[in-house]
């Protein structure tokens, strides 16, 4: 890995909304965000950001690892390591993590994706080093015992009974779509995992895990705030300086087959009130052509009330209760995966029409922007809408941190988040059109057909009206 | 259903730590104890930095308006949030989902715009725009780029003074409503909190939730307009402009779309009080198939301008606010029963309630039950320390600045203290009034919220396998999903 140079740079973007028929503004963009870049001898890549608006600073650590990573028969694994983070380290007590954190009147949370896994924090911005210290003290001595690993276990199963067994759609959505759409095992497994697996894991999978994973040359540290640079460098380097570097971990192989076979799959769902349908194509991969296309047609598409889908699907035939979709779907966006990824589109449907009418609905719409692309007032505003979004994003400093954070970690460089809405702004007609055309196809295409396993709730055994 | 990525704790609900004020400077906080002797201590010099409080413009209009305009220049943002002081509450007794409706259907069509024109519109100026009917309040929310401010405002004036309220989209509302609440019933949580709220309150309005099959059936575009033209009026309303604007443009656009705006609405009717309680019941929800057991213990609280309030907050903060609660330490990280472990406070205009709230497997449903009485209970009998108080505090008052940035929040806290009737300087008030609370104020508010002896009971599960474990708390009531009462002999059998 290179050694980065200290890099002072603000990223001023001179991109204004492509072919802007009104308001036409020679604005940036997206405002200037300051950009510091360093590296540790260590590897560990660091960029600082500051904004004194409010004295708060967050930051967010994020390892070059998810659930892809999990072996088979390891399936949540990646998951139920980030819950052993909070359980303890050398100087930090379990449970202590937690209480440093919130009684200094911060928070935080971790989160796992199919590609990387971050921990993130907003705290007051004078106890900027409390934070970077326990962040440090885990990545260094992290506590692994049995018995912490067999309370997470725990805790790990409710929340797949909270937001998968229990909940209408869930299971559909990020097990059977995911196990129907992929045929690499890196790719098929959810990242919740299986009871089975989740059971099996041992000790000595997290020890090993840890000491492959979290190395700080398998990390990148985003810091965004209320502060100092000159002096949170030296605190990165007090706190993280010391912890060594480890052999960078194997290159996952996350190839499928060139596309994915058509395929349509069933399934029956106990807590599901009303049927539903999934349709997802396997997407582009990051950075390319179709890539940057196919964001700005989720606008167009699925994204907010004008879009295509909702106005032909909830208004105008009727037939659909709500439509949503996106890239990387169903779990993050398009920013939150390298390769490969679903655009996907799901549907809860009233019992006027069936799968079969639902699919072919939402692929009747997609089609016509492959034949007939789209017209410069329709691509304008989903433009304007893009932007829209990415500033949204923008606005708490946490957010920032974890935005800045994936981009500098999987494109190399913070600053590729406003050269990216410049790629995005740039797009054309026919680029769209061209990326549904390829990508958003019938062939590249699988359908979960969700049927609710009950028709209505027992009537019998109950006593007068609905109250 | 686009599902959050798989976190570490449960997201917090966005207004759990709802609040009305700004915080001067953080509290300095106390150290925590460090893991062992021997363990480095953690680095917590430096002091806390002054916030600078954002200045807020505050007008009234010749109408009765309010608008209350900041600026926030960091990002080319405008947020609008329009809201109206009066919620579904008002709604008639016999047409609940009434208020919300009206609401949702604004967007739907104006004198100047159909619905899809409206749509198109938001999304040519990079705009969102959501309708919220809360108990004591109804809003609209809008926000765009900051360069199409004007737009915006056009936009908002429209859709609360000229809605139509076209028959077609009333079919369609009154359709997707329908479905919304099949949805709704078959979310343990929602089946939870519905069960709750008409036990707590009884005849009050707030024991109301939602619609009705029933009432759904009942609404007409008639009524609707009727409602709209009896209650939205710019006396009751509150419109808070927070972004990237100038306060004076801000103004003048306002002036212009809302100054010719006219009308009042009648005054708020009274209300019948929440029943009083002598003992414990058990509301049991029975979803067959049901994995987990939702359950929600609690009962009345303070309103948000009481005195109460305060130490209300702080209570319900040590109980189960975050991860460094007592509820999530011992139900979760202790004993490995839930995910989700914490307490949630609702304090509103008229009164407000709190409650306790896990998921957790079928089979340790009494434990978790037994866990967060054992919890309640031991508030009431032991005095927390100065040192778990000062934690609980410096996380309330961290957590609200944090929230400051985020102008969807501040425009909420902005138009929360119209609605909830706070003294000017509440704003500035909010922190020294959070960092006074005593050891023993918060034994006192667990006395009077925290009585295990009349709490609430929901649990929501699989009726046939958690009713002997949850019958040993009291006597059982039991409702099918539908919110039907159960004969008993239904959920004992086979």
């Amino acid at each position: 890995m290179p050694k980065w140079t200290y890099l002072a740079a603000a990223f001023a973007l001179a991109a204004a909304v492509g072919a802007a028929p009104a308001g036409a503004e020679s604005r940036p963009a997206l405002p200037a965000i300051p950009l510091q870049t360093f590296a540790l001898d260590n590897g560990l890549r660091v960029v600082l950001s500051e904004d004194h608006t409010f004295p708060v600073v967050a930051y967010s650590l994020t390892y070059g690892v998810g659930a892809r990573a999990e072996a088979p028969g390891r399936t949540g694994f990646a998951h139920l390591f980030e819950h052993m983070m909070y359980q303890g380290s050398e100087n930090v007590a379990k449970g202590e993590y937690f209480k440093h954190v919130e009684n200094n009147g911060g928070v935080f949370n971790g989160q796992t994706h199919v590609d990387y896994t971050n921990y993130y924090a907003e705290i007051p911005s004078h106890r900027l080093e409390l934070a970077l210290w326990l962040e440090a003290d885990r990545m260094r001595s992290l506590a692994i015992t049995a018995e912490n690993l067999k309370n997470q276990q725990e805790a790990v199963k409710e929340e797949k009974r909270l937001r998968l067994d229990n909940q209408p759609y869930a299971k559909a959505l990020v097990v059977d779509l995911y196990e129907n759409a992929f045929t690499n095992h890196a790719n098929r497994h959810s990242i919740i995992g299986s009871f089975d697996d989740l059971n099996a894991a041992k000790v000595e999978d997290v020890a090993s895990f840890f000491k492959t994973y979290y190395a700080p040359n398998n990390a990148t540290l985003t810091i965004v705030g209320d502060l100092d640079p000159a002096g949170t460098r030296q605190l990165v380097e007090k706190h993280f300086g010391a912890i060594p570097r480890q052999t960078a971990p194997p290159r996952l192989d996350t190839r499928e087959p060139a596309s994915a076979a058509a395929k349509t799959v069933a399934v029956k769902d106990l807590h599901a009130p009303a049927p539903a349908v999934v349709v997802a194509w396997r997407g582009p991969d990051r950075g390319t052509k179709e890539f940057y296309a196919l964001g700005i047609l989720e606008h167009v598409l699925y994204e907010g009330t004008s879009s295509r889908l909702y106005q032909g699907l909830v208004k105008g035939k009727e037939v659909a209760i709500e439509v949503q979709g996106g890239m990387g779907f169903p779990l993050g966006s398009y920013t939150d995966y390298v390769s490969p990824a679903l655009v996907g589109v799901f549907a809860i449907y009233k019992p006027v029409t069936d799968a079969k009418g639902m699919v072919d609905l939402i692929q009747g719409e997609v089609d016509r922007i492959a034949r007939e692309g789209i017209g410069a007032e329709e691509l304008h505003r989903a433009k304007v809408q893009f932007r829209s979004r990415v500033i949204r994003g923008l606005t708490g400093t946490l957010e920032r941190a974890i935005r800045l954070g994936v981009h500098a970690h999987f494109d190399g460089d913070a600053g590729r988040l406003t050269a990216d809405l410049a790629r995005f702004l740039e797009t054309t007609p026919e680029d769209l059109r061209a990326a549904a055309a390829r990508h958003l196809i019938s062939q590249n295409r699988v359908v979960v057909d969700i049927q609710p396993a009950r028709s209505s709730p027992p009537v019998e055994g109950a006593q007068g009206e609905e109250e | 259903m686009t599902m959050a990525p798989m976190h570490a704790i449960p997201g917090r609900p966005a207004r759990a730590l709802a609040a009305t004020a700004l915080a001067v400077a953080l509290a300095a906080a106390a150290a925590p104890a460090p893991a062992d002797a021997a363990a480095a201590q953690p680095p917590l010099g430096g002091s806390p930095r002054p916030l600078k409080l954002p200045a807020v413009a505050d007008a009234t209009l010749p109408n009765g308006m309010v608008v209350r305009i900041v600026e926030d220049h960091r990002f080319p943002l405008v947020t609008a949030r329009l809201a109206f002081r009066f919620g579904t509450a008002a709604d008639p007794a016999d047409l609940p989902g009434l208020a919300a409706a009206t609401t949702e259907l604004l967007r739907e069509g104006t004198a100047r715009m159909t619905s899809r024109q409206i749509a198109e519109e938001l999304a040519a100026i990079g705009g969102q725009m959501s309708a919220e009917a809360g108990s004591d309040a109804l809003a609209v929310e809008g926000s765009a780029l900051s360069e199409f401010l004007p737009r915006l405002a056009a936009l908002l004036a429209d859709v609360v003074q000229a809605p139509t309220f076209p028959e077609s989209e009333v079919a369609l509302r009154k359709q997707n409503m329908k479905q919304e609440l099949m949805l709704n019933r078959s979310q343990p949580a929602w089946l939870a909190l519905e069960r709750f709220s008409k036990e707590v309150y009884g005849p009050h309005p707030y024991a109301v939730v939602g619609a009705t099959t029933a009432s759904i059936e009942a609404l007409s575009r008639e009524a609707i307009a009727a409602f709209h033209k009896e209650r939205f009026h710019p006396a009751a309303a509150v419109l808070v402009v927070v972004g990237d604007v100038r306060k004076d443009d801000a103004l003048g656009e306002i002036r212009a779309r809302f100054g010719g705006w006219k009308g009042s609405p009648p005054a708020r009717p009274s209300h019948p009080s929440p029943p009083a309680r002598a003992s414990r019941k058990v509301l049991l929800v029975d979803r067959p198939g049901s994995v987990q057991s939702d359950l929600r213990i609690g009962g009345l609280a303070p309103r948000r301008a009481d005195e109460g309030y305060f130490a209300a907050l702080v209570l319900v903060q040590i109980l189960g606010g975050g991860a460094a609660s007592r509820m999530f330490l011992t139900i979760r990280e202790q004993k490995g029963l839930a995910y989700d472990a914490h307490s949630e406070l609702s304090a509103r205009l008229l009164t407000g309630d709190w409650a306790a709230v896990t998921q957790v497997r079928t089979e340790m449903t009494k434990a978790a039950l037994e866990e967060v009485l054992a919890q309640m209970d031991r508030l009431r009998s032991e005095k927390v320390s100065e040192k778990e108080l000062q934690d609980a505090k410096n996380y309330i008052v961290g957590v609200f600045t944090l929230r400051l940035e985020r102008p969807g929040f501040f425009a909420d806290l902005l138009a929360d203290q119209i609605v909830f009737g706070l003294p000017a300087d509440a704003l500035e008030t909010y922190v020294s009034r959070v960092l006074a609370v005593t050891p023993d104020e918060v034994q006192r508010a667990a006395a009077a919220l925290l009585d295990t002896s009349r709490a609430v009971v929901v649990v929501v599960g699989d009726g046939a396998k958690v009713r002997e474990a949850v019958s040993g708390f009291g006597p059982v009531v039991a409702y099918d999903t539908e919110g039907r009462a159960l004969q008993a002999a239904s959920t004992a059998g086979p």
